[in-house]
């Protein structure tokens, strides 16, 4: 335990020489995978400490205060609507659908919410807290390494693993993966991230503090130059990127075509 | 009988990636029997505990048919239900509609169903064992083209160590928990690592043979698709 937190502190002071032999051990993907999971779960503990507190006190969802939250966001599409062409009396008539609706969905969590259920509300609302803290390793993450997650250690070090090969890398998986994993560490920050600004930066600064990290382990788990561990790591980004730019590009080229085919 | 490789431990090192266990699964006087017994034992272990997960949520929430009331009775006071409620057959079908959402979606939306669940430990074993065989076979197939050079059944046990990340579906005792994609990409990796010890092919040949059997699913489920899509239409076109 002790030379396992070692490895995250000279991690996170960019120490090549601690992620190569953490790269060498043969337990080195569960050391890595061990790093992803502990802050992904530390991350989560003020959720899930909210959630099951939640769970003591009454329900607080009115309908008119979710219609009230919603009835700013409803003021800022209105002229991006009008913008698009609509007629006044359409966008009213969008509008005041619209906030039927959310008056109605509203109303229909806040008496779900009051119904009973076979086990008593907090125990069952610890059991929703203690699932939905669980499940943090494995999420999604919405840009690759922009959280600690299995999901994007795994899913995108598939690709960096492939580039790395191509450039050379002499790397194997479990040394790679389990270098890799300490990318996660700065993602502690995140723990601030209810924090108004001051945990977006705090956020930002682990997501870029756990890039710089990953290219590290990336150029010594492959024995690769330091410019070959970028390219390693940027390029499955790059070609994501042009993948999705060329796939809008089309759609929109179809869409323009076929708009007008229409008109002639 | 013959000696029992399979062992916690062996699972677990194949789980963190040591190439050393597949190696001494391949290596197993009858590899496939091992990995027969460890899927069938890996479903039918992570399936009872998926079941008191199941419960558990069943428990935590409150019932549907409780829920459906309330939306129904939401729905009563919209100001366009007394047009709908007015005409008999629009009434009619929106109530074959609503009937039939609610059968079919809270299961998709992954509503708790300790019925369904129970039915899982019949269910997870044999889909593993299926998968396991059809993944193998192809995987076989392919790398035995690439210049693999390894027996069928090393290339079964292997395959077979390459599903140890379900056993991660094991936390499923406490329900609500999500693990989405990540057990498929780690079975990923582990595959390779299977056919790679199992064939000592190249890295890049090793890759090959464990990303071409899902081609070959994709280009079946898009065969089947377009079967399904001909049939539709067909039926569309002679009722008409």
């Amino acid at each position: 335990m002790k030379a396992w937190l070692t490895d995250i502190l000279n991690a996170l002071r960019l120490r090549g020489a601690t992620l190569a032999a953490v790269s060498e051990r043969p337990d080195a993907f569960m050391r890595g995978l061990l790093v992803v999971v502990a802050v992904a779960l530390i991350v989560g503990l003020p959720a899930l400490v909210s959630g099951i507190v939640a769970g003591f006190q009454p329900t607080t969802v009115e309908p008119a205060e979710a219609q009230l939250n919603l009835s700013g966001a409803f003021d800022m599409v209105r002229p991006w609507l009008r913008s698009s062409g609509l007629p006044d009396t359409m966008l009213d008539e969008i509008v005041d659908l619209a906030q039927g609706n959310t008056m109605m969905a509203g109303q229909i969590a806040a008496e779900v919410q009051q119904l009973p259920t076979a086990l008593p509300r907090p125990v069952a609302q610890a059991f929703k807290s203690i699932g939905a803290w669980l499940s943090r390793p494995f999420a999604g993450s919405p840009f690759p390494l922009a959280i600690a997650s299995l999901a994007t250690w795994l899913g995108y070090g598939i690709f960096v693993m492939l580039f790395a090969k191509l450039l050379g890398g002499r790397g194997t998986l479990h040394g790679f993966f389990g270098a890799t994993g300490f990318y996660a560490a700065p993602h502690v920050l995140a723990l601030f991230s209810p924090v108004p600004v001051l945990g977006a930066i705090l956020s930002f600064v682990g997501f870029v503090w756990g890039v710089v990290i990953y290219a590290v382990a990336t150029a010594v788990s492959h024995r690769l130059s330091a410019g070959r561990a970028l390219v390693a790591v940027f390029a499955p980004l790059i070609a994501i990127l042009a993948f999705v730019a060329l796939f809008v590009l089309a759609v929109s080229l179809v869409a323009l075509i076929g708009g007008l085919g229409a008109q002639s | 009988m013959g000696h029992r490789t399979l062992s916690l431990g062996l699972i677990f090192r194949a789980l963190f990636l040591d190439s050393e266990a597949f190696d001494e699964l391949r290596d197993d006087d009858d590899p496939f029997v091992e990995g027969l017994f460890l899927l069938v034992l890996l479903g039918l272990v992570t399936a009872a505990l998926n079941l008191i997960g199941q419960t558990l949520a069943w428990g935590s929430l409150p019932q549907a048919g409780a829920i459906r009331d309330v939306v129904f009775n939401a729905l009563q006071q919209q100001p366009w239900w007394s047009a709908l409620s007015a005409d008999p057959q629009t009434y009619a079908t929106f109530q074959r509609i609503w009937d039939l959402s609610w059968r079919f979606f809270p299961p998709l939306f992954g509503a708790p169903d300790p019925a369904a669940a129970a039915f899982n430990l019949l269910l997870w074993p044999i889909w593993l064992v299926l998968s396991w065989l059809v993944y193998a076979l192809l995987a076989h197939g392919f790398a035995r083209l690439l210049g693999g050079r390894g027996w069928l059944r090393g290339t079964l046990g292997t395959v077979a160590l390459s599903f140890t990340p379900f056993l991660i579906r094991g936390l499923g005792f406490l329900p609500f928990i999500v693990f989405g994609g990540v057990l498929n990409t780690w079975q990923l990796i582990l595959r390779y690592k299977a056919l790679r010890s199992a064939h000592e092919l190249s890295w890049g040949r090793a890759l090959a043979a464990t990303l071409l059997p899902y081609l070959v699913y994709l280009l079946f489920w898009l065969l089947i698709g377009g079967l399904l899509a001909l049939v539709f239409a067909l039926a569309i076109g002679g009722a008409q």
